[in-house]
């Protein structure tokens, strides 16, 4: 018996150090904390010739590479790498070559300022792609006030690109529609086009990002006389829906919104089919991560809508999804179209401020921003430093897959 | 609230109370014959969810091999568990508490190792395990995924209380809840007897692992709704495991009241206030007996 004490302890510690060697994800390429992209210039050296170290313009990038949120950062980064290894290739930005200075948030507050304190005050970037989550930006906000360096980022919640005043904090820029924006966008969008008179709304509320988009919706549905004739919340970690959707169904409302993370959509999704709801599932733009997969039961998805931030049949884009496949072996999200978006922005203000390249310089063209012409749309830098009139593509849901329907603002359809 | 909703919150209720009452008796096994809180059910738990997935992503199986897939993971989890971290301290004769310190470090450590393996995302069973169908009973209606929890709840204890009161290795454990001590004495490998316990409180555990993954979003936290199974063995009291799997059944009840009522966030609150109180009041549970050094 005692042998096979130690056998068993044994294989335990072994089970352990396979464990401790295995990658950090399972499917997904592993992408370095900090990433150096090499240039490709086209000429060709000889080993006797002494190559001299190019200079680099350092772009910090703080993303969540490990954490909770990983699958809507990571595409931030791959989007960021594309981009820069296209530039490089052309030669660079005034001849100077761009890098990733990347650091790991994993999905937490403290984490993610010391690392925007540690890429400004070490690395010594100019610029930072931010993350696409709301609580990291409102978090560093006003660290980046203090240390006075531009952040370009997807977190769609008005506080972290705005102070409680309603000026915006200085250097916080936002890559995308917020969530104001695109709940009021699909209030108006599902009023308009579905005929929504009576909505219930779900969302977690302590979840800044579903509860703005919530609130916005409710607001928008409102002001064109329509009502939420329920409002039900959740919290974090929740698994179970059944309490709130089966109040939500009593009142037979013509749809259910729920804004949330990719965690919570695709079981709020299913157990509201379970519980035989058979009207329209409004969503936000985390449904396709998880909502949409082939894990999720199409016969639930097939009246589920929700608002995105491009439009997939678009050939345009479909030719750089096709390049971003191929090169990380995995599709692009919402994210990284804008995620290479914001990635645009900061280039733009790298380009326009020439051999100035200073946060003081950056800072002041990422104001000046007009007619970016993105992935997304068109960029016009609004006071606030949020896109202005930046349309939202409508999806919805045909035989199991996403269709694109049409462009929308909250002042309606785009034409 | 009207009777159809009512009726369909029980539906509801039932149907939450059904997952932790599976994962309430694992969890109270244990405390029978050892008398500490065992969360490293928790980790038995997740493992087995995680091998579940596996076996239904990576290999291809239907719902029942990955069921059975879960529970042997489970059993070989918590044997494991029981030979490198509680047969120490129990040789030595040491205290309650070193049980109960040992058991959340090994809940951490069996999830740091899947957080290793699988990030901290999240996954899904596949839907082709068991696609999700409505079953309407008059004004209510029935998910497939609820009912096969339930059947496959009332199976386990069918087969659990059968071993426990028709084999020797079930009277045996029986015996030995009682004092593994004597047991021993009497002639019996009380070893082999703790060993086997683990197995089967193991089995449980696997087997809620899979069945809670078919309906929550699959984290390496998973294991923590343990905690659930905890408070339903406090109220149903750790000496009966009959007691612990109705407490657990209306635990599931009063959970889905009050997020019906008070909502989702206040809801923990109150039954965390009802847990103190039972613990003040009447520590032994409903239906348990007292122990001097629950731990």
């Amino acid at each position: 018996m005692k042998k096979f004490h130690k056998v068993m302890v044994a294989a335990f510690i072994l089970m352990f150090l396979i464990a401790a060697c295995a990658p950090t994800t399972a499917d997904e390429p592993v992408v370095e904390e900090t990433e150096v992209v090499a240039a490709d210039t086209g000429e060709e050296t000889t080993e006797e010739e002494v190559v001299a170290e190019p200079e680099y313009i350092l772009i910090g990038n703080l993303q969540d590479e490990t954490g909770g949120m990983a699958v809507l950062s990571t595409p931030l980064t791959y989007a960021a790498t594309m981009k820069i290894e296209e530039i490089n290739a052309a030669g660079g930005i005034n001849g100077r070559l761009l890098k990733l200075v990347t650091y790991d948030t994993r999905s937490d507050v403290t984490e993610a300022i010391n690392a925007y304190t540690r890429m400004v005050e070490q690395d010594g970037v100019q610029i930072v792609l931010g993350p696409p989550i709301s609580n990291i930006g409102i978090a560093v906000a006003p660290v980046a006030e203090e240390l006075q360096v531009p952040i370009v980022g997807l977190f769609m919640v008005e506080s972290a690109f705005k102070q409680e005043s309603g000026d915006p904090w200085t250097y916080m820029f936002l890559g995308q529609n917020s969530d104001v924006t695109q709940g009021s966008i699909m209030g108006q969008y599902s009023f308009d086009q579905l005929g929504v008179r009576r909505s219930a709304l779900l969302y977690n509320n302590q979840n800044s990002y579903s509860a703005g988009i919530g609130l916005a919706y409710k607001a928008q549905l409102e002001a064109n006389g329509a009502e939420v004739v329920i409002e039900e919340t959740y919290a974090w970690g929740d698994q179970d829906f059944r309490a709130q959707l089966t109040k939500i169904i009593a009142e037979d409302p013509d749809s259910i919104f729920f804004p949330g993370y990719p965690a919570e959509i695709p079981l709020i999704l299913a157990q509201a089919y379970e519980l035989g709801y058979e009207g329209l599932m409004l969503s936000d733009n985390s449904v396709p991560p998880t909502g949409l997969s082939p894990n999720t039961d199409p016969e639930a998805n097939k009246n589920c809508y929700y608002p995105y931030g491009i439009n997939p049949e678009d050939p345009e884009l479909q030719a750089w999804a096709a390049e971003y496949e191929e090169k990380f072996g995995i599709a692009p999200l919402a994210q990284s179209f804008s995620g290479a978006d914001a990635f645009g922005l900061i280039v733009t203000a790298l380009e326009a401020c020439g051999d100035d390249i200073t946060a003081e310089c950056l800072t002041a063209e990422l104001n000046n921003i007009q007619g970016y012409e993105g992935f997304q749309g068109t960029f016009d830098m609004a006071w606030d430093h949020q896109p202005s009139s930046l349309p939202m593509a409508m999806m919805k849901v045909v035989d199991g897959a996403q269709v694109f329907d049409m462009w929308y603002l909250a002042t309606g359809a785009v034409e | 609230m009207e009777f159809r909703l009512v009726l369909q919150q029980i539906i509801n209720g039932l149907s939450l109370g059904a997952i932790y009452s599976l994962i309430a008796v694992g969890f109270a096994m244990i405390f029978n014959i050892l008398k500490f809180s065992n969360f490293a059910h928790g980790g038995v738990l997740g493992f087995s969810a995680y091998a579940g997935f596996l076996a239904a992503t990576k290999l291809g199986l239907p719902l029942f091999p990955v069921i059975l897939v879960g529970m042997l993971t489970g059993a070989v989890t918590a044997v494991i568990i029981e030979f490198i971290a509680f047969r120490w301290i129990r040789k030595r004769n040491g205290q309650l508490v070193y049980f109960f310190v040992t058991s959340i470090t090994m809940l951490m450590l069996l999830q740091q190792i899947l957080i290793i393996y699988f990030g901290k995302a999240f996954d899904y069973y596949p839907i082709s395990l068991i696609t999700p169908k409505v079953v309407r009973v008059g004004e209510v209606t029935i998910s497939t995924t609820y009912l096969l929890t339930l059947i496959a709840t009332i199976l386990a204890f069918s087969l659990l209380t059968w071993v426990l009161k028709k084999t020797k290795v079930g009277i045996a454990i029986r015996a030995a809840s009682n004092d593994l001590v004597a047991t021993g004495l009497m002639g019996i490998n009380a070893d082999f007897i703790v060993l086997a316990t683990f197995a089967v409180s193991g089995m449980l555990g696997g087997l809620s692992g899979v069945l809670y993954g078919l309906s929550a979003s699959l984290t390496p936290q998973i294991g923590q709704v343990v905690v659930k199974g905890f408070i339903a063995s406090v109220l149903g009291g750790l000496g009966s495991l009959t007691g612990v799997a109705i407490a657990a059944f209306a635990l599931g009840l009063i959970e889905v009241f009050l997020i019906a009522t008070i909502g989702s966030g206040l809801s923990p609150v109150v039954i965390f206030f009802i847990m103190v109180v039972f613990l003040l009041v009447r520590p032994q549970g409903v239906a348990g007996q007292s122990f001097v050094d629950k731990a």
